[in-house]
């Protein structure tokens, strides 16, 4: 049995026998919902982009101001702070599929970004100039800086909780919370006939995002079996902090880019959302919901839960899977 | 003009400081017929939404309240007519000045919209010939209320017709809405009687039959009947020679059809393969790939007005040198310039392939440079060529370029593979498709159309065209006491006569963008009409989708259609004449569609295993028939995704996908739901306790203990039909229909003997066509309004503190506003 953290990093792949199979049922999972970007055509979009009022362009701009740096914190921190901790073949083989996916994500958002008429520099820069995607932005590189500074060692306390703190920074606050918020608006536009090749890329995003988030639950449940001493309520405590901390960021940025409600969405209906997105991944964690709020956009039931049967003359199909195996 | 409520609440487009958006939103929803729990829950979710503007105008406040019910749609389907009589509203204000009209002022607004748009050139002239006030006295306004509101909001983002100002985006909110649900059913059907003698009475007809939603046209006759560019026709079908002339001036016809709505087939077979000698030039053909993409993006450049997208389905033999590059059109990934994104693709199969398949045997491939007469031939006489060319090739006697051999099982698996994964191509039969066509003596088929029910021949002189309605089952269905709900089978015979008619009619009026297709269509007159509804009839009718009872009833239905689309057409030959190229047609013969069966297995040497009873009195039909058609063809089951939508039926012979599903089109992505399956258990009481399991489940009724086994046996998912019922239920309905059925089919499984097996039965059973290929897919995105990630281990932080107690997302919905 390897162990799934704190094996020899240097140690040439030998896949099987398997250790971990969850691990290695997310790499071919990921390998099925291989799609690329120029599938989706933005032809349309960009005549929408002519109709939005000057409140949606602002929401949709600081949206994509924050995906698209956002998609390459992910990529570095997979790449420094992850990787090397992470030693089982099969986990290190889908973090490998998770960095193509999060370059293949910041690609989607060069697509669109180079596509829609929009203010390509503002978009470009909004990461530095609105303080509320900074903040989010400083929030998960301190993460990282953390472990590139400490290079924990995880046979000390220390170097567990820092390793730790960084993959629930990082799976469950970026990929599971602050992506939400941006999915719900981005959908909420889909829902007005608006930008839906936009949203066919959202689709295809949140099915990456779901596989990444289940593998991060993998690997934060799979850490805490491998090292059950930090399994401890004060630190239980201070990721529960963290989780909190980052649903305070994400109410600053709500406001930011919501000052007024759009139709049908507002920055007070986004941050219910954030709440009751951060209440699952808390109960997930086991660390105890915070807020009860349900969930204000019940829309989603038809935008995302359900399935969808494509009319392939009218709309992408986001349902298909590629690299069939023979048989 | 404003209406009552408007001027109870003393709004009309701006806010009154006195009056809060909340009471006026309640003044809605109760004129909506919202019961008075609903509204309170409606109210509160939308309130949020509507505070904090500084004005609100009586329009965004109809949008907020329509938003909010139909977030509500798959805990509660019972709302939907709210949702419909707000949009009415809107519609109504927009197109009649108040929406809340008076019935006289409602029919005057029609006359005055037909003139008015007549002379802003947005109707035919001839529409004034018609008696207005007779037609405008047989509107029926109440009949808006049989729409679904996913229908209503389809109409009114594509179909119905607007005064667009130059400049005016044509898909825009705001461009001004000139029609009503029924104004349209209306327009449409003068559209359609324009050259009757009597044109008001049949127009009164035709009226009768749409709006009740028994008749639906196709789309593009729905779009552009009555106005003075009326191209009805669904499909045109072309054939592409091998010369640099016929693929450039097929590019130009392409592109002026698909800028008028119009979908379309084109073989590409005899295009020679790359690396094929070009005389002239002295050089070497790019082959076919680099003009199939040239196509793609021809179609994609012309793009309809944004009501319709351009389509093209390219058909190619497999018996084609370029097969393998083919198959990849549609993937997605490789050199874009080898791509066809937006094109369909599907393969034109010989019966020989199939056989070869079967017997596990070789399979040659040919540069049509070489085979020129493969594609002219079909039936013996292309076995007899092929195996020709086939020693020809084995005796060194064609260039070693121009030939491949390989398994064709091997060929066959990778055909499947590829269907797995991009869905493409579809697979239809060339010689059920030639040898079963009432126009063998008319020319050779050389593909199907867009969506692979049309089979009608093709040549240098003639682009085949037809035009396609449907009748809508679930609209045919009465309850009587006694006999409960059954199919009222006289009132169909009548909307299937009425449709012929109309359809007949299209021939005559049709805007031909392309004088090739005029030719054609005026000398074959081809039609086809298909049907809608039978998963919602078999819904209701207490049957489960494939099972026996459905396959009974599919194919006494079908056989009912088909009798009278025939003796329509028989008759209205009586009235008109015969088509042009009646003598020599199958039907001259008296023979029918039922009949050409034997020609399929005669040709193919082994039985087509498809059950032949008949209960009508065909023998009477066939010496009708044998003294003259109006009509070439009279029958093609299209899928029918888009009017099934306006009809709010299932769509075509499809399946339901789910119990709660999804479908996306141009007007936006909506809910479907199941509403017999709901009613059903809602009567049983259980409805409140599974609702969000039914989200969860994804529509999937399986591992829902509280749902009774009986429901969970008559409402599978699509994929939990199996295949072979699907086609099983096609070969029942084909027996019976000249041209062709898009035949849908889903898979739960992914291994390719499977598959394989299953398209051989369709091919054996005698069905000319396969269309998409649905697969189950293996993963989906996490859910977002139920609770999921159940069954994962939890950590154990025994954490005291912040613990709330129970379902965070239990109802504590609204508290916040009691």
């Amino acid at each position: 049995m390897r162990t799934l953290f704190g094996g020899d990093p240097l140690a040439a792949v030998e896949l099987f026998p398997l250790s971990h199979p969850w691990a290695y049922a997310h790499l071919q999972q990921g390998k099925h919902n291989t799609w690329f970007p120029e599938e989706v055509p933005l032809g349309e979009d960009a005549r929408d982009w002519e109709r939005l009022t000057p409140e949606d362009r602002h929401a949709i701009s600081l949206l994509l101001g924050f995906f698209n740096p956002m998609e390459s914190l992910v990529t570095h921190n997979l790449i420094l702070a992850i990787y090397p901790y992470v030693t089982a073949p099969e986990a290190r083989l889908y973090l490998a599929r998770q960095i193509w996916e999060e370059a293949n994500h910041s690609l989607a958002f060069e697509y669109v970004l180079k596509t829609l008429p929009v203010d390509r520099k503002r978009i470009f820069s909004a990461h530095r100039d609105e303080p509320a995607i900074r903040a989010k932005e400083d929030f998960l590189q301190r993460l990282t800086e953390e472990i590139l500074r400490s290079r924990p060692d995880l046979s000390t306390r220390a170097g567990r909780e820092t390793l730790l703190e960084n993959l629930v920074g990082y799976y469950i606050v970026l990929e599971g919370i602050f992506f939400y918020s941006g999915f719900l608006l981005a959908l909420s536009f889909r829902r007005r006939n608006l930008l839906k090749g936009l949203a066919s890329i959202i689709d295809w995003v949140i099915k990456d995002e779901s596989l990444h988030l289940s593998f991060g639950l993998h690997l934060i449940t799979g850490f805490l079996d491998e090292y059950p001493e930090t399994l401890t309520p004060e630190l239980g405590r201070e990721l529960r902090g963290l989780i909190l901390q980052a649903v305070e960021l994400e109410r600053r940025y709500s406001e930011a880019l919501l000052p007024r409600p759009l139709l049908g969405v507002s920055a007070e209906l986004v941050q219910a959302y954030v709440e009751y997105v951060a209440d699952r991944r808390l109960e997930e964690l086991g660390l105890g919901t915070e807020f009860g709020t349900p969930n204000p956009a019940k829309w989603l039931a038809t935008e995302l839960d359900l399935p969808e049967q494509v009319n392939f003359f009218e709309a992408i199909n986001t349902g298909y899977e590629v690299a069939v195996p023979r048989g | 003009m404003l209406s009552s409520l408007e001027r109870m609440t003393g709004l009309d487009r701006r806010s009154h400081a006195d009056v809060s958006p909340a009471e006026v939103a309640r003044a809605l929803l109760e004129r909506a017929g919202a019961d008075p729990i609903a509204v309170d829950q409606l109210l509160c979710e939308a309130t949020p939404l509507l505070n904090g503007r500084s004005e609100v105008s009586l329009r965004q406040i109809e949008t907020v309240l329509v938003e909010t019910v139909l977030q509500n749609l798959h805990l509660e389907p019972d709302l939907e007519p709210v949702a419909l009589r707000l949009r009415l509203r809107h519609l109504y204000r927009q197109a009649l000045g108040d929406a809340e009209p008076a019935e006289a002022a409602y029919r005057r607004a029609f006359q005055g919209y037909v003139r008015q748009a007549v002379s802003t050139g947005l109707l035919d002239r001839r529409l004034l010939d018609f008696e207005l006030e007779a037609l405008a006295a047989r509107l029926m306004p109440e009949r808006d209320q049989l729409l679904t509101y996913t229908g209503l909001a389809t109409l009114i983002d594509r179909y119905l017709l607007r005064q667009l100002e130059p400049g005016d985006d044509p898909t825009s909110e705001d461009s001004q809405l000139l029609e009503t649900p029924q104004f349209f059913w209306m327009r449409v059907a003068m559209g359609l009687a324009l050259k009757e003698d009597d044109p008001t009475a049949w127009a009164a007809r035709f009226y009768e039959v749409m709006s009740t939603l028994r008749v639906v046209p196709s789309t593009p006759t729905l779009f552009n009947a009555g106005t003075p560019h009326p191209q009805l026709a669904s499909c045109y079908l072309a054939d592409v020679e091998d010369s640099m002339d016929s693929i450039l001036a097929s590019a130009e016809e392409f592109g002026q059809l698909a800028k008028y709505a119009g979908g379309l087939g084109a073989s590409l077979t005899k295009l020679r393969a790359a690396g094929s000698p070009v005389r002239g030039v002295n050089g070497r053909s790019s082959g076919v790939i680099p003009f199939a993409h040239l196509y793609d993006a021809l179609i994609n450049a012309v793009n309809q007005g944004g009501r319709r997208r351009g389509t093209l389905a390219i058909y190619l033999e497999p018996w084609h040198l370029e097969l393998p590059a083919f198959l990849d059109l549609k993937k997605n990934d490789g050199d874009p310039y080898q791509r066809a994104r937006r094109a369909n693709t599907a393969l034109w199969i010989p019966d020989l392939f199939m056989k070869q398949i079967q017997a596990g045997g070789e399979w040659y491939l040919f540069d049509p440079a070489v085979a020129p007469e493969l594609s002219e031939l079909y039936g013996p006489e292309f076995e007899a060529a092929y195996w020709r060319l086939a020693e020809r090739a084995e005796r060194g006697e064609l260039p070693r370029r121009a030939w491949r051999k390989l398994r064709a099982r091997d060929l066959f698996r990778e055909i499947l593979a590829t269907m797995q994964e991009t869905s493409h191509p579809w697979l239809v039969f060339k010689d059920a498709g030639n040898l079963r066509s009432p126009l063998r003596h008319a020319g050779v088929v050389h593909s199907s159309n867009l969506c692979t029910e049309v089979f009608l021949p093709t040549s240098s002189e003639e682009i085949a065209v037809c035009n396609l309605a449907s009748v809508n089952l679930v609209a045919h269905l009465v309850s009587s006491p006694g006999a409960g709900l059954t199919l009222d089978e006289q009132k169909l015979a009548e909307s299937v006569r009425t449709a012929i008619r109309m359809l007949d009619n299209v021939i005559d009026i049709n805007f031909y963008p392309v004088e090739r297709a005029r030719r054609s269509n005026l000398q074959n007159r081809p039609v086809g009409l298909g049907v809608m509804g039978f998963a919602d009839a078999f819904a209701r009718l207490g049957m489960a989708y494939g099972d026996e009872a459905s396959e009974e009833w599919t194919d006494r239905v079908v056989e009912l259609i088909s009798f009278h689309a025939i003796a329509a057409s028989a008759e209205l030959a009586r009235e008109r004449g015969p088509f042009p190229r009646f003598a020599g047609s199958a039907w001259s013969a008296g023979t029918l569609p039922i009949d050409t069966l034997d020609d399929l297995e005669a040709a193919r040497g082994r039985p087509v295993t498809v059950d032949r009873s008949a209960r009508l009195p065909w023998d009477e039909l066939r010496a009708e028939v044998a003294r003259g058609m109006r009509n070439g063809t009279v029958m093609a089951i299209a899928p029918t995704a888009s009017i099934s939508l306006i009809a709010g039926t299932s769509p075509s012979l499809d399946p339901y996908y789910a119990a709660l599903f999804t479908r996306q089109n141009l007007s936006g992505k909506f809910l479907e739901v199941n509403r017999t399956l709901v009613d059903e258990i809602k009567a049983r009481g259980l409805w409140e306790s599974v609702r969000e399991r039914l989200v969860e489940e994804r529509g999937d009724l399986r591992f829902i203990d509280e749902i009774p086994d009986d429901l969970k046996r008559r409402f599978p998912t699509a994929y939990q039909v199996p295949p072979e019922a699907y086609v099983r239920l096609a070969a029942r309905a084909q027996k019976w229909v000249d041209m062709g059925i898009s035949r849908n089919l889903y898979f739960q499984e992914r291994a390719l003997e499977r598959m394989e097996a299953v398209y051989l039965t369709a091919w054996e059973l005698g069905l000319k066509s396969t269309y998409y290929v649905f697969m189950a897919p293996r993963m989906y995105a996490e859910q977002s309004t139920v609770r999921v990630n159940k069954a994962l281990k939890r950590p154990r932080w025994n954490l005291e503190e912040h613990v709330l107690e129970g379902d965070p997302a239990a109802d504590l919905a609204c508290e916040v506003c009691q």
